[in-house]
């Protein structure tokens, strides 16, 4: 995902850029909290980790039937890129103004 | 009642806007801009019963398939750049049979013509058709013209819908052309790192599985090998044929506790000519089990000991890009869970064009239902088509909005937002 932000920034495909960070950012802070659960679930529930895994086909099945949908249902390519653009806006806004509000209280602390 | 008044008229607003200013027609700059389509992908195929990829060794299928005269013709010709090619695929949409058109020499420029629709040709030396027969095996009809010269369409005719896939005669675009550009090179990916997950059941069976299709050709002893590396000598149990393009479990028996090691040799297809496209294969690789006799255990390409290859990288793969994200199905345990949908979700754009007719059970039987895009594009001109478009644009854009507008104007509310907030 970090390869795909620089190439877009590279390319001056800058909302795409912007998206793609967001994601970045996201996946990453996901991964680093829930990465020593996942090692523990791996080490000592091999079959577990198995099964969480296997949420991925879920997902790989879906994509393998997904273009035929989206052709069969006629949905143009703006509109899936906008809801894309804005369910990442929507899972990432709240985060952002957390962050926002949690910097300024630091501010007011500290200058305080 | 005023507010279903305002989000109808904010609908109308919005559609008419569209309608005027949006949409590729309103901006097209000339009357070719919709001819060219282009693909990265070559597939041959017969009907809904066989189909194969052929992007990585299409001058393989030439070679087998079109006899040696034309395979020499064509990589001295065209593959040595000598003359201008241009491959295009098309599918029959009644049939569903894919085909892969290869042509070279002839006339240099492409010629955009007007009759008896706007579309794009090149007058040809060579043109060759490769498809499937009914059984599976290639077909090649070969075509050279020694006087007159053949054609061949380039994306969209009266016909058909011609795929770009490579063009290197001369463009000559139209004068205002705005439309897709004629795909001039062609790189393959460098690396091929297929993969593999293994797991020894508690009884000793090893069961290997090749979950990714490799899109090379076997050549030569290509196979699983399983050697006990426990004492010296090494022992060599078991081996299995390796069989590519298919998702494959491989299966063996661990003898007992003890040190071993699963390798796999694989030679993917290198012909000649190809070093100007900077073609890489996977070779091999070696995983080392350390088995005490009694635990379940598994192991994937990340627990790789040995990997000869040009370019071999023991991380996830990313198999499905799109425009806006990765669908990564190699994350694990917990991520798996709340990332995927997440993944998911940025992928979503690159569907659009990328439909693929698919195969459904039904009454016992497995019928392939086709890419609906062209029939309906053909009722009435494509004006229903287009008008739902519309609707579906709007509808969807007026409700992203007022949502959109919606989080900002609670951003500060701490009834609508999961994070607590705190007085500043």
């Amino acid at each position: 995902m970090w390869a795909e932000f620089w190439n877009s920034l590279l390319s001056g495909d800058i909302l795409t850029a912007l998206f793609q960070l967001l994601l970045a950012v996201l996946s990453s802070i996901v991964s680093v909290i829930l990465w020593p659960f996942s090692l523990l679930i791996k080490q000592f529930m091999p079959e577990f980790d198995a099964g969480l895994a296997s949420i991925a086909d879920y997902y790989v099945i879906a994509a393998q039937y997904m273009g035929w949908l989206v052709n069969a249902l006629g949905i143009p390519g703006f509109v899936l890129s906008l809801l894309a653009a804005f369910y990442l806006f929507k899972f990432s806004v709240t985060f952002i103004a957390w962050g926002v509000k949690l910097m300024i209280q630091w501010k007011k602390a500290v200058w305080a | 009642m005023k507010r279903f008044l305002f989000a109808t008229l904010g609908g109308l607003l919005v559609a008419l806007s569209i309608g005027l200013f949006g949409g590729s027609s309103a901006s097209a700059a000339s009357v070719w801009d919709n001819v060219i389509k282009s693909t990265d992908k070559l597939e041959i195929g017969y009907r809904n019963t066989h189909s194969e990829d052929i992007t990585l060794k299409y001058v393989a299928v030439i070679e087998e398939a079109c006899g040696p005269t034309i395979y020499d013709l064509f990589v001295e010709q065209a593959v040595s750049h000598q003359k201008p090619q241009a491959i295009t695929a098309e599918t029959d949409t009644h049939t569903g049979t894919k085909y892969v058109q290869v042509a070279w020499g002839g006339d240099p420029d492409v010629i955009w013509s007007a009759s008896p629709a706007y579309n794009a040709y090149v007058r040809v030396q060579y043109n060759i058709e490769l498809t499937m027969t009914s059984s599976g095996d290639y077909s090649c009809s070969s075509q050279a013209y020694a006087n007159d010269l053949g054609y061949t369409y380039l994306g969209y005719s009266f016909v058909d819908t011609r795929y770009v896939f490579l063009n290197t005669y001369n463009p000559n675009y139209p004068p205002d052309y705005e439309g897709e550009d004629l795909p001039d090179t062609w790189t393959p990916a460098t690396s091929f790192d297929p993969q593999h997950t293994w797991s020894v059941d508690r009884d000793g069976t090893l069961r290997v599985v090749y979950d990714k299709n490799f899109p090379g050709e076997a050549r030569g002893n290509s196979y699983w090998e399983l050697l006990d590396t426990s004492d010296d000598p090494v022992v060599e149990l078991d081996t299995r044929l390796l069989t590519p393009y298919q998702t494959q479990q491989y299966t063996f028996e661990l003898p007992g506790p003890g040190t071993y090691e699963l390798a796999v040799g694989y030679t993917g297809d290198l012909p000649e000519n190809w070093e100007d496209f900077n073609y890489s294969v996977w070779n091999s690789s070696i995983f080392s089990i350390k088995w005490d006799g009694a635990s379940f255990i598994t192991g994937n390409n990340h627990d790789r000991t040995e990997c000869d290859f040009v370019v071999c990288y023991n991380h996830p793969q990313e198999p499905l890009g799109g425009a806006f994200g990765t669908l990564n199905p190699n994350m694990h345990g917990l991520q798996n869970v709340v990332l995927m949908p997440i993944n998911f979700l940025g992928t979503l754009p690159s569907y659009v064009d990328a439909c693929q007719p698919i195969s459904v059970p039904i009454l016992g039987s497995s019928q392939e239902l086709p890419c609906l895009g062209p029939q309906y594009a053909s009722i009435n001109n494509g004006f229903i088509y287009g008008l739902w478009q519309t609707v579906i644009t709007a509808t969807v854009t007026f409700g992203v909005a007022f949502h959109v507008f919606r989080i900002i104007k609670n951003v500060n509310s701490p009834k609508d937002d999961g994070i607590e907030m705190e007085k500043l």
